[in-house]
């Protein structure tokens, strides 16, 4: 997934000091070693590997029915594999049954005990342990602060708010202190404020606790947000595994480069290679585009999509002047004003409609872009990807 | 439309009464005379009672009824011990009605979902015959050359037949049999409900499967086992036609003995007083489970 990245300073807009995924002496905490799980004649998850390393915030990002969560669930123990190995530090996990094994879950809905207060819910895993029970009263009271549910202790899941629900939850599945806790859709049900400040709640709560992470989600900006690496899974196949500014910068395929944000794919073949940029040949502009993609391998006349993000394209007035490179003509046929952004959807000749945002960085300007003008898309040559599947 | 508007309203105030209206009908009024009955003296006459209801002698009325009834009841040991093996015969039954309604309800509720239908009307089928006719039918199996002893016998596991017929574990046999619909049912009604995922939840959590059955699937079927435990202990306790046919003379029930008192000895207020008391030990187990699923609803907001 690492492949050699030039010169380029770094990926993405972060740079990370936790990345063991690239000591090759590093032992994983878990791993998937070509793991299948078929349900009758539907095939969930297909030969699968992945490494998971300890304190890693790890989120596994597809569509739903991809086998997220039938890969998770193997983890966790409610399924077998069909085929393959479930391992988790060295330990292999086949035939272990689901409580006796060291890693918790966050259900999707929750699964809070109706019939337990917040605290009974929290402590009941604790009592499997037969742990003593002043231990037990301590651990429940320091995961109440921790989820900044103290004052709740005694009421029941039905008594309280959705977000707070979550808590209890997490809470829940911490106080055993779980080599690993599994998260399943775990902001699914909450609001889009509460969702934002929730991610950094369990951004922050995994570097305290420095518990291993494995977060299943099909929200691509709960997972840019939050993860150290991302995989990214279609069809029960892991189609890349990187981190959030690999994925989105630099996706392997084009399902991942359309999953993962939005993005313009244009059509074309390759017409040769001239100072170290591929030329592209596209119905979609006059002169062959020019892209800096060096670690592509590319055949001439081999039909190849160029993408481009929307914020990575810059909007003018007016026809493309003469001889600029990476222009592509168009007429607005829509335009979204968000503020902080604006979304303009422009129509070319070919009938496709690429998207453009720009950011709003005053307030005022002079000559605004309005419906049905003609104008010019251009783009870098190192802001566009070649995909060749 | 004002007309109509007035309509709608008189018919919004009268449809909630009707249930009332029901139940004054077909319960408190034959209550009511019940009630007047067993308070009254046997009487060789049409109706077999005296005093009978006249509007116009309303003191002398009164003063004709006492409680007279109700002393011969709790003097005589018969009525007691008959009382009190009816809530014993019917607490059994519905404890081996829990035992064996639970397993049966559960694995409905984890069939395959369209199973479940088939399941369900199964369950129902034997009312499609009559009742009668169903324990009847036990008595051909029961009975010493009947169907079961043939059978063990057959296989060689005993070589005397079995009493079995006439004696206590007959009524058991025929009360469990009978009632086990309506212990399954709302057994089924509740854990179909239920939630997978908690179950996952509190293995996931380290409980057992056999910890987690008592810790969540019980607790949670909870309404169900009640209503299911009332609906059969409540009609065993006054079962008359099982143990006529099934259980022999020396089973002691109450609903024989309001039987007899009604049909053999003619002493209806006699026969009143048993069914007004009989009444009164159904009453308590139906107040008790107001209390317990009132501050089960209370519990929640």
């Amino acid at each position: 997934m690492n492949t050699p990245l030039r010169s380029r300073p770094a990926i993405g807009a972060v740079r990370r000091s936790f990345a063991p995924w690239t000591d090759p002496a590093a032992t994983p905490l878990i791993r998937f070693d070509a793991v299948s799980k078929r349900f009758g004649d539907t095939v969930a998850v297909q030969d699968l590997s992945l490494d998971i390393f300890e304190r890693e915030f790890f989120c596994l990002l597809g569509p739903s029915g991809c086998g997220k969560t039938t890969l998770m669930r193997m983890l966790a123990g409610f399924e077998e594999p069909s085929a393959g190995r479930v391992t988790l530090a060295g330990r292999d996990l086949a035939g272990v049954p689901p409580y006796r094994r060291p890693v918790n879950m966050m259900f999707q809905s929750y699964a809070l005990f109706p019939h337990m207060s917040v605290e009974r819910n929290i402590a009941f895993g604790l009592k499997q342990d037969r742990i003593p029970k002043d231990e037990i009263a301590a651990r429940v009271e320091e995961m109440l602060r921790l989820v900044q549910l103290t004052p709740l202790a005694r009421r029941r899941p039905d008594q309280l708010s959705g977000g707070q629900r979550q808590r209890v939850a997490l809470a829940r599945a911490l106080a055993k202190r779980p080599k690993v806790l599994l998260l399943d859709e775990p902001l699914g049900a909450l609001d889009k404020k509460l969702r934002e400040e929730t991610q950094f709640e369990l951004m922050d709560l995994q570097q305290e606790l420095g518990t291993t992470f494995l977060v299943v989600t099909h929200d691509q900006e709960e997972a840019m947000t939050m993860a150290d690496r991302i995989g990214v899974m279609d069809q029960g196949r892991l189609v890349q595994v990187a981190t959030p500014g690999e994925i989105y910068e630099q996706p392997k395929t084009r399902f991942i480069a359309e999953f993962v944000g939005d993005v313009n794919i244009l059509e074309g073949q390759v017409s040769g290679r001239e100072d170290g940029l591929w030329r592209i040949a596209t119905p979609a502009a006059a002169a062959p585009l020019l892209i800096d993609d060096p670690d592509e391998v590319l055949e001439t006349g081999q039909g190849v999509a160029v993408a481009v993000r929307p914020e990575k394209m810059r909007i003018r007035h007016g026809p493309a002047p003469e001889g600029l490179a990476n222009a592509v003509e168009g007429e607005v046929w829509d335009i979204g004003y968000l503020g902080d952004w604006t979304v303009y959807r422009v129509k070319l000749a070919t009938g496709a409609i690429l998207r453009v945002s720009s950011a709003n960085a005053t307030r005022f300007v002079e000559h605004p872009i309005t419906w049905e003008e003609p104008v010019h898309l251009t783009f870098a040559p190192d802001a566009a990807v070649i995909l060749t599947a | 439309m004002p007309v109509h508007a007035c309509l709608q309203r008189t018919l919004s105030r009268i449809v909630p009464a009707l249930p009332f209206l029901w139940l004054a009908l077909f319960f408190l009024v034959p209550f009511g005379i019940v009630l007047k009955i067993s308070l009254s003296d046997p009487a060789t006459a049409q109706p077999p009672y005296v005093p009978v209801f006249r509007w116009s002698e309303w003191a002398e009325f009164f003063a004709a009824l006492d409680l007279e009834n109700y002393r011969t009841l709790f003097s005589d040991d018969l009525y007691w011990s008959a009382a009190l093996s009816s809530v014993r015969i019917a607490a059994i039954s519905t404890l081996l009605l829990l035992v064996i309604g639970f397993p049966v309800a559960y694995a409905m509720a984890r069939a395959p979902e369209r199973w479940r239908p088939v399941l369900v009307a199964l369950v129902i089928l034997p009312f499609w015959t009559s009742f009668l006719i169903r324990v009847y039918a036990w008595i051909g199996i029961l009975r010493s050359e009947g169907l079961l002893n043939q059978a063990l016998a057959a296989l060689g596991l005993i070589e005397e037949p079995l009493a079995i017929l006439n004696t206590e574990t007959a009524v058991f046999v025929g009360i469990v049999y009978a009632y086990l619909p309506f212990m399954v049912l709302p057994l089924y009604a509740t854990l179909e409900k239920q939630d997978y995922r908690l179950i996952e939840a509190a293995l996931d959590l380290g409980s057992p499967p056999w910890r987690t059955f008592w810790s969540i699937t019980v607790p949670l079927a909870w309404p169900g086992i009640v209503a299911g435990s009332l609906l059969c202990f409540i009609p065993a306790v006054g079962e008359f036609v099982i143990p006529d046919l099934l259980g022999g003379s020396e089973t002691l029930m109450i609903g024989r003995s309001l039987w007899s008192e009604f049909f053999s000895n003619r002493d209806w207020p006699l026969a009143s007083a048993v069914a007004v008391v009989l009444l009164v030990i159904l009453v308590v187990p139906i107040v008790i489970y107001r209390d317990v699923e009132a501050r089960r609803l209370e519990a929640r907001p």
